[in-house]
């Protein structure tokens, strides 16, 4: 491959930079260094005394000290003594260049290295990105926009529904707070939000999204989504009566062929339908049973306890959570991370303490 | 294919601080000029493939290559070049590589210029530095890779951190590591004179500019650094006693008492063990300073990586070469031959006394920064050490060597006389006492130890003018030659004074905060706030949008007697995808003073609430420093510190002089 | 010039020794009055402090509990989960400061049991929480770590 040719270069570099000097036969440099600093401080003062800039009394003391150091080397002689030349000391050297280095450098490189990996400059893969058409790409270019320009209402009113379609419901509930932040205070957005909420919840009408459809409905009371979402939240708390008065409600301004009808009349057949076991609520209960069976076995999965809870609550079976909720705190009675956990999940679905 | 032959570059820089470790040391141990040798090459050639690397790393942040990690979690392709640029340093991988990028550029700079030195130091010195800068390399090969990829290709990258885009952050890195890292050459140079077993005024005329460089840079490091926590932290403070601010004033401590030391070790060839010590405590309490920052033991507003394994390796690090230099250091000390004799009273004395209150504060901060960690371990008792604590202990410790540092700096060296050096800065103390006293009778109101710090200052300033004039001025002598004695004293005398002073401006900085007002209110348009002799009247309030942000800003008009003395703006921002604002601190320069404004909230009304201060004289404390900064670089450039060109030129011309 | 080798020694020894001594001392007695120790709401509660010694608490604001009035005096309740303890200060908020979040206050314990504060601290990271709330809370079984505290 191409990038082993450079790696070789820089490798030979490197081990020509240990081989030169190794290869060099010129002596060790006589500097007599000692000697060549005192005798240049002695001039130094000299110099400084001629000039006037220390007083003579002061010059002498000094020139007197340096030179009983100049002296001092001289006697000692130069400490630059070579050692006896060796052959094989060079050689050892010689080794550490010629293998250690490529050693070192090609096993780290090996472990560590990405060798087939080419350069992915922004530039490039933005070219790559404009041909392709699918979802992901598109999405990525609006991102890319709202990134550049977040005041973009257009880019935010895009978008936000997408993020619902494909599930990033957080994504949604940041793109319906920005709408929010542009466009002020508006129930469509706010049920937007709430919405997305729910979702994030797997189908709970959490305490902050039911406040959420709260603000959406103090400004318009007929928005729809907020009504129905409401109402599936008093569902959610045992309330059933109250629901079932609200989806009456709804469906009294509703033509029948608008599609939010039908869904409604599905969600009011269902709650009456403790009469009609059948079809998918009977296929959940199913799965919960078999849920609670497992966990009835092995306590130890926190989050299928949450998850049970929070089935019971959907299915509308409050007194089926809150048991529910004891066992899975005697499950988590040793563990106080997973206890802190349960407990807040209880909180958010409204029961518990 | 650039990025990975950037990585290739870095590893090979590995394999070759290894050998630049261990070639040199046992050429300088056997005499072998060729393996001595061979130590400058290896500084040279890791020096160009970690500056390669670095390019390389710096590349992909321009290009905004999202397929290197560190480029995706730190990077964005909207953010403005320079900061691309700095991105590369303003998260923990790539501040680990200008780390090493400058180690390994002190290293080369030793090798390039330490021609002059004696070929078995020059050796040692550079295994050491190689020993230094193998362990960073694996430490940033192994924990801390900036060049690791990833798959699939994000296709925008994640740092577009608001806080860290900021003029005052991209330069302020920068400048500590060259102070921290500048201080390995002394370690370094310690290290291997103990290795090679010589240690005398050659050794210290070597080892001072390399001192005084890194000593500089820290200087204006830390400088920068409080000047950005100043206005980007919209607390109105300029020193926190943060543990990281600790960690970098703690090696300052020990590098000025170093770099005075190394005076008293190339002029008198005394003081060497002392030298010594400091020289590895210096760059010791940097490593500590690197392992409080990186493994976020101590929780601190600046602690931006935090990560055991990188702490342990660090800490790993610490251990053996702070361990590895002072055993050294004890196994060799004792063998040094006695230094220069000097009288208690004189300008070597005044030198101690100068290094044991620097050293005694430092010990302090120490104490103060690592107490809360130690308490905790041993009784599990959460406590908080703050400036209360520093105040008490660093800041009088700090007073009393300033009080003194006039009448050190005029003492002569050797046996100085204490009665002509008081002689001669009585004019200097009488002026400054007089200043206090003035300041006590005409300011009401404010700290007692405000004045006295204002004295202080003058006493500072007036000391070093009084020292260099009375070095110039002769009985009898005319202006003129007044002048051009002056002008011929040593750059490094000119260096000393003007850092002295600088000390004393920074130091009446300090003093007049104790005359600043600050006031809080919640203000409709049109209603005022008062501090001291100025008023804040309320102009207006709205929104802003700015590139990728968007800002509640309140508009103050800055009023004083009645007229108009500027506008100051403050404010709240959001950046786009963040939901936690930032506080856009308002500030207006008046003189030295400045008026900072720092809005808290704005309220549904068109009401603001917000902290105001009136800080007085405020800009002293920063332009001291930099004058610091400055006499550092007088010193530098004195044509006698300069290594290697002197020594050599003045040999030569001695040499062919007398041949030897 | 009359000093000995020996004599000027000792000089050295004493002015060293002087230096520190003073450096001890003042160090000793800030280390006895400076020094602020954190407290969780239920350590507090159980330790009994005496009114008037600073201290330094954190814990979880607690929803619902933030009352701002006009003057920028603000009251709190700051809990781990099991006690909660009432917070009362004047002057201006941290950025970060929100219902529910981690805070630090300083000040003194007043007799009646509400916290005085004189500085309210939350620093500046979105996921930033003061470590020594983290170690309160931990203890009273609230903080599940960093990860599942980050908010959606």
């Amino acid at each position: 491959m191409l990038i082993w040719l450079p790696i070789a270069l820089l490798t030979g570099v490197a081990v020509l930079a240990v081989l030169l000097p190794l290869g060099s036969r010129s002596k060790a440099r006589d500097e007599g260094g000692d000697v060549a600093f005192y005798r240049a401080r002695l001039t130094e003062i000299e110099g400084d005394a001629a000039r006037g800039l220390i007083e003579p009394q002061d010059a002498e003391a000094a020139k007197i000290e340096a030179a009983r150091f100049l002296l001092a080397a001289e006697r000692s002689g130069p400490d630059e003594r070579e050692g006896a030349f060796s052959l094989g000391r060079r050689r050892g050297a010689a080794l550490i260049g010629l293998v250690l280095v490529p050693v070192i450098a090609l096993a780290f490189y090996g472990v560590l290295g990405a060798p087939d990996r080419a350069d992915a400059p922004y530039a490039e893969q933005q070219a790559l990105l404009k041909t392709s058409t699918d979802i992901d790409s598109l999405m990525l270019r609006v991102e890319q926009q709202l990134a550049a320009h977040p005041d973009d209402v257009k880019g935010w009113q895009v978008i936000a529904p997408i993020y619902l379609e494909v599930a990033r419901y957080n994504d949604a509930v940041k793109a319906y707070l920005q709408l929010l932040r542009l466009k002020g205070p508006n129930a469509a957005d706010f049920s937007g939000q709430g919405e997305a909420l729910v979702l994030a919840a797997e189908g709970v009408v959490t305490s902050e999204a039911r406040q959420v459809f709260e603000q959406a409905l103090a400004l318009d009371g007929t928005q729809l989504r907020a009504r129905y979402y409401s109402a599936i939240a008093l569902e959610q708390d045992g309330d059933r009566v109250g629901a079932l008065a609200r989806y009456r409600e709804m469906l009294q301004g509703l033509p029948d062929t608008n599609g939010a009808a039908g869904a409604i009349r599905a969600r009011m057949a269902a709650l009456i339908g403790a009469a009609e076991p059948s079809g998918q609520n009977a296929m959940i209960a199913g799965m919960v049973a078999q849920l609670d069976a497992k966990l009835e076995a092995d306590g130890s999965d926190r989050d299928g306890w949450i998850k049970l809870m929070r089935s019971y609550q959907v299915l509308g079976q409050r007194a089926n959570a809150e048991d529910a909720l004891v066992r899975a705190r005697k499950a988590m009675a040793s563990s106080s991370e997973g206890l802190a956990a349960i407990n807040a999940a209880a909180q958010e679905l409204g029961f518990g303490n | 294919m650039t990025v990975e032959l950037g990585h290739y570059a870095l590893i090979l820089a590995l394999a070759l601080a290894f050998v630049q470790m261990t070639v040199p040391l046992w050429g300088s141990l056997a005499r072998d000029p060729a393996l001595m040798r061979v130590g400058r090459m290896a500084a040279w050639a890791s020096f160009g493939f970690v500056t390669f690397s670095y390019a390389a790393l710096t590349m992909a942040y321009v290009n905004s290559d999202f397929s290197v990690l560190n480029v995706v979690m730190n990077s964005h392709s909207a953010k403005p070049l320079i900061y691309k640029i700095s991105g590369v340093w303003s998260n923990h991988e790539g501040s680990m590589m200008l780390w090493v990028l400058i180690l390994v550029l002190f290293a080369a700079l030793v090798a390039w210029r330490g021609g002059g030195m004696p070929e078995r130091l020059l050796a040692s010195v550079l295994s050491v530095q190689g020993a230094i800068a193998f362990a960073f390399i694996l430490f940033v090969v192994v924990t801390s890779n900036p060049f690791e990829r990833v798959f699939p290709i994000p296709v925008e990258g994640q740092g577009l951190n608001p806080v860290l885009q900021d003029p005052g952050l991209a330069i302020h890195p920068p400048l500590l590591y060259l102070g921290y890292v500048g201080f390995s050459i002394a370690y370094s140079f310690a290290v291997g004179a103990l290795i090679h077993g010589r240690i005398d005024a050659v050794f210290a005329r070597f080892v001072r500019p390399w001192t005084l460089l890194a000593w500089l840079f820290l200087t204006l490091g830390i400088s920068m650094g409080s000047y950005w926590a100043y206005y980007e932290l919209g607390w109105g403070g300029w020193w926190f006693w943060d543990p990281v601010e600790n960690a970098s004033l703690m090696p300052w401590l020990m590098g000025t008492a170093l770099v005075h030391c190394t005076v008293v070790m190339e002029k008198r060839d005394a003081l060497k063990v002392w030298t010594i010590l400091l020289a590895i405590l210096t760059f010791s309490l940097s490593l500590l300073g690197a392992f409080i920052v990186r493994s976020g033991v101590l929780t601190s507003v600046h602690s931006f990586a935090s990560d055991p394994t990188r702490g342990v390796f660090i800490l790993g690090i610490l251990t053996f070469f702070v361990g590895g230099g002072l055993a050294l250091f004890a196994w060799r000390a004792p063998m040094l031959r006695q230094g220069g004799l000097f009288a208690a009273v004189s300008r070597e004395g005044a030198l101690i006394v100068n290094n044991l209150f620097l050293a005694a504060t430092c010990a302090a901060v120490l104490i103060g920064t690592l107490y809360p960690l130690a308490l905790e371990a041993i009784s599990g008792a959460a406590i908080s050490v703050g400036a209360p604590f520093f105040n008490a202990t660093a800041v009088p410790l700090v007073v009393m060597l300033l009080a003194f540092l006039p009448i050190g700096q005029t003492l002569a060296w050797k046996r100085g006389n204490l009665l002509g050096a008081a002689q001669r800065m009585m004019v200097a103390l009488g002026i400054s006492i007089l200043v206090s006293l003035v300041m006590l009778s005409m300011v009401h109101g404010g700290p007692v130890a405000a004045p006295l710090g204002v004295g202080l200052g003058a006493w500072l300033i007036l000391g070093s003018v009084s020292e260099i004039m009375s070095r110039s001025w002769r009985r009898g002598a005319t202006l003129r030659i007044f002048v051009a004695r002056a002008f011929g004293l040593p750059r490094a005398a000119w260096g000393a004074a003007l850092a002295h002073a600088g000390i004393g401006v920074t130091v009446i900085g300090i003093a007049a905060t104790g005359w600043g007002v600050e006031n809080l209110g919640v203000l409709k348009p049109g209603e005022r706030i008062e501090i001291g002799a100025y008023s804040l009247v309320l102009d207006k309030s709205f929104v802003r949008n700015g590139q990728g942000f968007r800002e509640d800003v309140a508009r103050f008009s800055v009023m004083e007697n009645g007229g108009f003395a500027g506008a100051v703006e403050t404010g709240k921002r959001v950046h786009a995808g963040r939901y936690m604002p930032t506080t856009e601190a308002g500030i207006l320069t008046l003189g030295l003073g400045q008026v900072y404004a720092s809005v808290n909230d704005f309220h549904a009304d068109g009401s603001v609430s917000l902290k105001a201060y009136w800080k007085p004289l405020v800009l002293l404390i920063w332009l001291g420093s930099l004058l610091m900064a400055a006499g550092g670089g007088l010193a530098l450039i004195d044509r006698r510190s300069r290594i290697g060109i002197v020594v050599r030129s003045k040999a030569a011309a001695l040499l062919a002089g007398r041949p030897a | 010039m009359a000093m000995t080798r020996k004599q000027r020694r000792l000089v050295t020894i004493g002015l060293a020794g002087i230096v520190l001594a003073i450096a001890a001392t003042l160090i000793l007695t800030a280390a006895k009055d400076k020094i602020v120790f954190f407290y969780g709401p239920t350590e507090l509660k159980t330790m009994a402090a005496s009114p008037g010694q600073r201290l330094r608490i954190g814990g979880l604001i607690e929803a619902g509990s933030l009352v701002k009035s006009d003057d920028l005096r603000v009251a709190f309740r700051v809990t781990d989960g099991t006690t909660v303890l009432a917070v009362a200060y004047r002057g201006l908020l941290p950025d970060l400061f929100r219902e529910g979040q981690g805070v630090v206050a300083e000040g003194v314990l007043e007799s009646d049991g509400t916290f005085r504060a004189d500085s309210v601290l939350a620093k500046h990271d979105e996921n930033y929480m003061p470590k020594e709330v983290a170690e309160a809370l931990r203890k009273q079984g609230v903080w599940k770590g960093q990860k599942n505290g980050a908010t959606p």
